[in-house]
């Protein structure tokens, strides 16, 4: 995972299928909020590597695609991976807004596919706490009104308590599992949990699905709440 | 050969103590046949070696005179060896420190760093466009998996191991760890991060290499031109 290189499909290889199977994900998200949009979305996993960081970039990438203006904020403040999947230096961030007191303005990096990023900055001791503080509320509500839409990257949820936490401030969870990579107990003991906190699970991802063994065209395949 | 990484430059760290040690270094490394030296004295906030690159300079203007004075044939070369921090991007712009050549930045890590910090450290001076090289590699607890290096290296790391850690300084085990990163190609550089005086090391460590595997490989390795030349 250290090494991992993240992979925009949607900008690098926008008539891929894996292209075609984020753009569903974006269409059934927005049926599932017809008659209240969701706007502020975030993604968790069970574990570590399940594919959230992926599926994070590439849906801000068809919301970017279809004209909306997208944000991307990275709460896994821990081992934070936005800045990588954006080749971007993790300079300025949430750090400096919630430390050092930066105006939210001053914190958004501007990436050339469209997106803008809020990275995590320096590291936060304590992470759990800050998620929770009044600061992080208000730099939601002031994201919400200058963006149609944002994406936030939590951790997985069995790591950290964190993924509850960024739960409170979001509209939508959704729930990436690896195809044939994570754990099935793994898998349903973390979706207990997220059910258990009454979260508003959208749905969840099957990452890492290859097209020659399940005979689809698609590499990612969306359905709704697992078994 | 060309010695990337010594503590040569006197009262800014914890290397040679005074010009006389320095010259006395130098001297023995130009016997051996070494023509470049990189003097890298430490940027290092948490041990307080903060000294100034202007400071280094004039140190550095001083020993050049004194080894030319010597008639001693030799290129030096000032840089630093930077203690990779979050304030070192910004230490870099502000050029607070400096590089090898050109975008070439000696990095050192404290020992039990994590192997995230590591890859985040390369991730983030790469995306800025600077080249960083891992100092002295074979120390890093964490470090020692053939397919981290190599993760290390995709993403754009140069590595580079100590010649006494080689020569068996470090045990048994690092000595073998260092010649299995050799036989896999997965070494840029091997240097002397030379403190104090020892005779003849440089050569024992080429000559080491050149038994081992081969005279191309030494060459490879105590000789590795990038670090003259635009990369």
């Amino acid at each position: 995972m250290e090494f991992f290189q993240y992979r925009n499909v949607v900008i690098e290889t926008p008539n891929s299928p894996e292209a075609e199977a984020y753009r569903k994900l974006e269409l059934n998200i927005r049926l599932q909020g017809i008659d209240q949009k969701i706007r502020v979305i975030q993604t968790t996993s069970p574990t570590p590597k399940d594919g959230k960081t992926t599926t994070a970039i590439n849906l801000a990438a068809v919301y970017a695609e279809r004209g909306l203006k997208t944000l991307i904020i990275d709460f896994d403040l821990r081992k934070p991976k936005i800045h990588r999947a954006f080749k971007k230096a993790n300079e300025i961030g949430f750090y400096d807004y919630i430390v050092e007191n930066k105006a939210i303005e001053d914190i958004i990096i501007k990436d050339e596919s469209g997106i803008d990023l809020i990275l995590s900055g320096k590291h936060i001791t304590s992470p759990h706490i800050v998620l929770e503080s009044k600061k992080t509320q208000a730099l939601i509500d002031k994201v919400t009104s200058l963006y149609d839409v944002i994406i936030v990257d939590s951790p997985p949820v069995l790591s950290v308590t964190d993924a509850f936490i960024i739960s409170n401030l979001v509209g939508g969870v959704i729930y990436v599992v690896a195809y044939n990579q994570t754990k099935k107990e793994d898998a349903k003991v973390a979706l207990q949990q997220l059910r258990e906190a009454d979260i508003n699970i959208l749905g969840s991802v099957f990452a890492n699905v290859d097209p020659k063994l399940t005979g689809y065209s698609y590499n990612y395949y969306y359905r709704q709440e697992e078994e | 050969m060309i010695d990337i990484h010594t503590h040569l430059l006197p009262f800014v760290d914890d290397g040679v103590k005074n010009y006389e040690e320095s010259v006395e270094i130098i001297s023995d490394m130009v016997s051996q046949g070494v023509k470049h030296i990189f003097l890298t004295p430490h940027y290092y906030r948490l041990r307080n070696f903060l000294s100034s690159y202007d400071d280094n300079l004039k140190i550095f203007q001083t020993l050049k005179e004194k080894i030319i004075q010597e008639n001693l044939d030799i290129s030096l070369h000032l840089a630093n060896e930077i203690k990779y921090s979050s304030d070192t991007l910004k230490d870099i712009e502000k050029e607070k420190v400096k590089p090898l050549n050109e975008n070439l930045y000696l990095i050192e890590f404290s020992v039990n760093e994590t192997m995230y910090e590591i890859s985040e450290a390369v991730y983030n001076m790469t995306a800025k466009n600077y080249q960083p090289i891992l100092a002295h590699i074979e120390r890093y607890n964490h470090l020692n998996q053939i397919e981290d290096i190599k993760g290390l290296k995709k993403i754009g790391a140069f590595i580079q191991v100590n010649i006494s850690s080689l020569l068996g300084h470090r045990g048994g085990r690092t000595k073998r760890w260092i010649k299995r990163l050799i036989k896999n190609d997965l070494i840029d550089f091997i240097a002397s991060d030379t403190h104090v005086f020892r005779k003849n090391l440089m050569v024992q460590g080429y000559q080491y290499v050149e038994n081992k595997f081969s005279k191309a490989v030494a060459e490879k390795l105590f000789n590795n031109q990038i670090i003259l030349h635009k990369v």
